[in-house]
């Protein structure tokens, strides 16, 4: 069985135990996972990683001009 | 037409110069069209000729890219007029990348995944937006925060399979893929 397999049980298990408070825990749930992850999105990326980012734009926007 | 005392020459650089500076405006698309015509009769009487052929296929590169901003526009409306279809979004996506915009998608999928935190499409979309802006990492989690709402999700597996595919992954890739066809055999394409 893998972790997602578990997670997926456990998941169910756990709507089936909450009835008709489910919904409700889900959205709440939710709210708390999307906004974790996007405070991880908008932190700041290691240097390495924006170097990378950054070289990356610059390609992308070179591409657009015509070479002289 | 040719201006009075204008070679074809001049005048397949003159058109080339109007159809850069109106693109998608009023005028540019005859423009184009009469730059294609003027270079097509250049090319054919000097086919040797290496700025031609540079300046043709300069040519034919803005009217590409005129026309994948033409369709970011389509897909726009398309999803304006039919909220809840899936495949526009991944469509938009694809052609703001191919334009260099993909932080453009980015943004707009954070901030629906922000207003609609419980639905699972806002994570393939925003998950989608990352893999095919080459943000491989940022990619993976999302993905992973999606799970956590719907550990089964087929389009977010999906979209690992293509994520771990591109990280070179591909004996994972290759076992995520399979995963997906023995769910559902007949469906070729998770996005549709």
């Amino acid at each position: 069985m893998t972790g997602d397999d578990l997670a997926s049980r456990l998941w169910l298990e756990l709507s089936a135990l909450a009835g008709d408070r489910w919904p409700a825990i889900r959205r709440a749930a939710a709210a708390q996972v999307a906004a974790d992850l996007l405070a991880e999105l908008d932190r700041p990326p290691p240097q390495a990683s924006r170097l990378h980012r950054d070289r990356q734009l610059r390609a992308g926007q070179f591409c657009l001009r015509e070479v002289a | 037409m040719t201006s009075e005392g204008e070679t074809l020459r001049e005048k397949a650089s003159r058109l080339m110069n109007d159809y850069e500076a109106l693109g998608l405006r009023p005028g540019g698309e005859p423009a184009y069209a009469e730059a294609v015509i003027t270079y097509q009769q250049l090319l054919a009487e000097h086919p040797g000729d290496a700025t031609l052929h540079r300046e043709y296929g300069y040519l034919q590169e803005c009217h590409g890219r005129n026309l994948i901003r033409a369709a970011v526009g389509c897909y726009e409306r398309t999803i304006e007029l039919d909220p809840g279809w899936d495949k526009p979004h991944y469509q938009l996506t694809f052609a703001r990348a191919a334009l260099y915009e993909s932080e453009l998608v980015i943004e707009l999928y954070k901030k629906r995944l922000a207003a609609a935190p419980d639905q699972i499409r806002e994570y393939r979309f925003l998950a989608n937006a990352y893999l095919r802006a080459g943000a491989l990492e940022e990619a993976g989690k999302v993905i992973a925060a999606g799970r956590k709402l719907e550990p089964d999700d087929d389009t977010l597996l999906g979209i690992e399979a293509e994520l771990l595919d591109a990280s070179g992954h591909r004996e994972e890739a290759l076992a995520a893929w399979s995963r997906l066809k023995d769910r559902d055999p007949g469906d070729l394409s998770p996005t549709s």
